[in-house]
């Protein structure tokens, strides 16, 4: 084994040099990488019939052996500057992969100025970060690396690190047949990782599948979480909390075509930032002042505090922000949270204290408690 | 004789040699990162499995229309910007007039969702016959009641959670979604519009002949586009023509709702101006 690790770390990276300085070489077992080794693929699935396939590049398909490597390296803090932060730093599997900070804090203490994304059920989400700027799992997975406010470090250094260890360079071969690291394979063996970060198994999913049954004030808060208010339908109208508008019934996140899963939802500025113009940042169009990734709500109890700098600590506060008759004068706030009204010719949502209080007994059953306890997702 | 790995065991020169040619090989790597082109993280597209495609255009008296970039005039003269316009073609036959012959798309729904950075949308009819010559189409505006009442559908065609259009958590869609803004100039109002249109009254069937286009013939090695014309200001069409400042937030069953849906089974909401071929 030792034997082996040695052989093929070393001889390789003399034999690629002359190689790689005469062209671009797409990732692949160089010359002395002979030993193949044969890659046990790993499914991706919701398991719920009607929810939309996961996305899975053609490029880097999910194996057990990728995945191991990227969980290894999810969790080494050696790939900070001063290895000190990890993926897992900011993204630990009790708070359902956020890290219960208002904003996450990188090297040397550093406050960034956003709160850490939960990754839950990545393979079904399109654009990553909060403001968008990311179109795929294997680019966003990088970018923390070389974030000097977060892991402060170069994929250079990384690469060099890691092919330096011969656990790591065994690890490559296993799940891409080279021993040759490079950032594009790093970037490929987090991603795997990452998109095996499922959870569909919480109360809601055992309720939908007629395992499980929710309490009335569950149901309640399911039937107001679905509905749109409809204050002038019939005599009485129709009561709802308006949350499918955007976080879709099912994966409970925005929609998944182009930026369509943005919105602005007039949360404040941050405490000590300013206003955070979001999706704007990227598209630069002012219409898009402000809007920020719909995320899942699923595991949201545990992802306090919440939204994109962490203004609320509780669900109460979040509904309350909801619920507030300021929040229809917010500029650029969203139609579908000025288009909601409880009652006729008001300017709020206007819901009751007891159905704010069944909204989040509902959204209590979307922790996935075999998730956050799933050994495969721990530090191995 | 030694082995590789004993040479590169023996003393701290050698080590260090090692550490140089690291280095050498990180920074190699680092620049040849540049050479590296989108295409080699993508497969190249392949569109042999359609050879039948409608495409979609979202037009506005005759001009394109992007989401939440472009304001029209709808027949009140009122202004207004879509920030999200989507509904479901489905059931889609075709038919030859002369010899009779049908055919009909399995799981037929399809979500037409237009974003931002298009003025179009494809849909893509599976399973065309090769044998086929076509001169009519029939298609609906929405989801059928079976599939609208029943989550057996669910995973069928694009019948699929998280799209937005679920009503919710177990059966019932939208029909149609346009969400956005308007300007009445007469009255100098501004406002939010939301239109989500469902429920089984709704539902609307279309039959269109595709005779001055030209037959359609579905070939193995060629694309036949069936160019259309989606006319928003025509969902705001009838007698009285829709006043979005009186009605800007419809997502009932009531006459409202059946006006609209008049207005998206009328031949001007969806227009179709021309048959491309296209040899692949």
């Amino acid at each position: 084994m030792h034997v082996a690790l040695g052989k093929y770390s070393v001889v390789p990276l003399i034999v690629a040099i002359p190689m790689l300085l005469l062209s671009c070489k797409k990732d692949g077992a160089a010359p002395d990488d002979t030993v193949q080794y044969t890659q046990t693929p790993v499914t991706i699935s919701s398991g719920m019939p009607g929810y939309p396939a996961p996305t899975i590049p053609s490029d880097n398909p999910t194996t057990e052996e990728g995945v191991l490597l990227g969980r290894t390296l999810f969790y080494d803090p050696k790939l900070s500057a001063d290895g000190t932060i990890s993926c897992a730093s900011c993204h630990q599997l009790s708070k359902g992969m956020a890290d219960g900070l208002p904003v996450s804090i990188g090297i040397r203490g550093q406050r960034t100025n956003r709160s850490s994304m939960p990754l839950i059920n990545l393979a079904w989400v399109n654009k990553f970060f909060w403001d968008g700027r990311v179109n795929s799992l294997e680019e966003q997975s990088l970018h923390p690396i070389d974030n000097p406010q977060e892991m402060g470090n170069s994929i250079g250094n990384v690469v060099s690190y890691l092919q330096g260890q011969p656990a790591y360079v065994t690890m490559f071969s296993r799940a891409f047949n080279t021993s040759r690291v490079n950032p594009n394979l790093v970037a490929k063996a987090i991603a795997q990782f990452e998109r095996t970060l499922v959870s569909f198994n919480s109360k809601y999913d055992r309720f939908i599948r007629g395992q499980e049954a929710l309490t009335t004030e569950e149901a309640k808060g399911l039937a107001l979480f679905s509905q749109h208010p409809d204050p002038f339908a019939g005599a009485n109208g129709v009561r709802g909390a308006n949350c499918n508008d955007c976080h879709s019934v099912g994966l409970f996140q925005g929609k998944t075509t182009g930026f369509q899963g943005f919105m602005n939802n007039g949360t404040p500025a941050g405490a000590g930032l300013p206003q955070d113009l979001g999706l704007q940042l990227v598209t630069n169009q002012t219409a898009d002042a402000g809007k920020m990734r719909i995320p899942t709500l699923r595991n949201i109890a545990l992802t306090a505090p919440y939204m994109h700098a962490g203004q609320f600590g509780t669900l109460a506060d979040v509904m309350d922000h909801y619920n507030s008759p300021s929040l229809f004068q917010k500029p650029n706030v969203d139609i579908l949270i000025t288009s909601a009204i409880n009652r006729r010719f008001t300017t709020e949502l206007g819901l009751t204290a007891a159905e704010k209080q069944a909204v989040i007994a509902f959204l209590n059953t979307l922790t996935d408690t075999s998730f956050v306890n799933n050994p495969a997702f721990k530090k191995p | 004789m030694m082995s590789p790995r004993s040479i590169y065991s023996q003393g701290l020169s050698a080590r260090f040699a090692l550490t140089s040619i690291l280095s050498l090989l990180l920074s190699s790597l680092v620049v040849l990162s540049g050479c590296k082109t989108k295409s080699d993280d993508q497969p190249t597209p392949t569109n042999k499995d359609y050879q039948v495609v409608i495409r979609l255009n979202a037009k506005a008296n005759g001009a394109p229309v992007m989401m939440d970039r472009t304001w029209f005039l709808n027949p009140n003269q009122d202004s207004v910007l879509a920030r999200s316009f989507s509904f479901f073609i489905s059931n889609i036959k075709l038919t030859d007039t002369i010899s009779g012959a049908t055919w009909s798309e399995a799981d037929s729904y399809h979500l037409v969702n237009f974003v931002s950075d298009s003025s179009y949308v494809n849909i893509k009819l599976k399973g065309v016959p090769q044998s086929g010559k076509f001169n009519k189409i029939s298609y609906a505006i929405g989801v059928d009641q079976a599939a609208n009442s029943s989550s057996a559908f669910l995973g069928k065609g694009d019948l699929v959670q998280g799209t937005g259009m679920d009503w919710n958590w177990t059966d019932g869609w939208k029909f149609l979604l346009l969400e956005g803004r308007f300007k009445d100039v007469s009255t100098n109002t501004r406002g939010d519009l939301v239109y989500h249109i469902g429920f089984n009254t709704n539902y609307r069937t279309v039959t269109r002949s595709l005779a001055t286009l030209g037959d359609l013939v579905p070939t193995k090695g060629s694309r036949q586009t069936i160019i259309t014309d989606v006319n928003l200001p025509q969902l705001f069409a009838g007698n009285p023509l829709v006043d979005v400042a009186t009605n800007n937030n419809e997502m009932g069953n009531n006459t409202f709702t059946r006006q609209i849906a008049d207005n998206y089974a009328s031949k001007a909401f969806i227009q179709f101006v021309s048959l491309q071929q296209q040899t692949y």
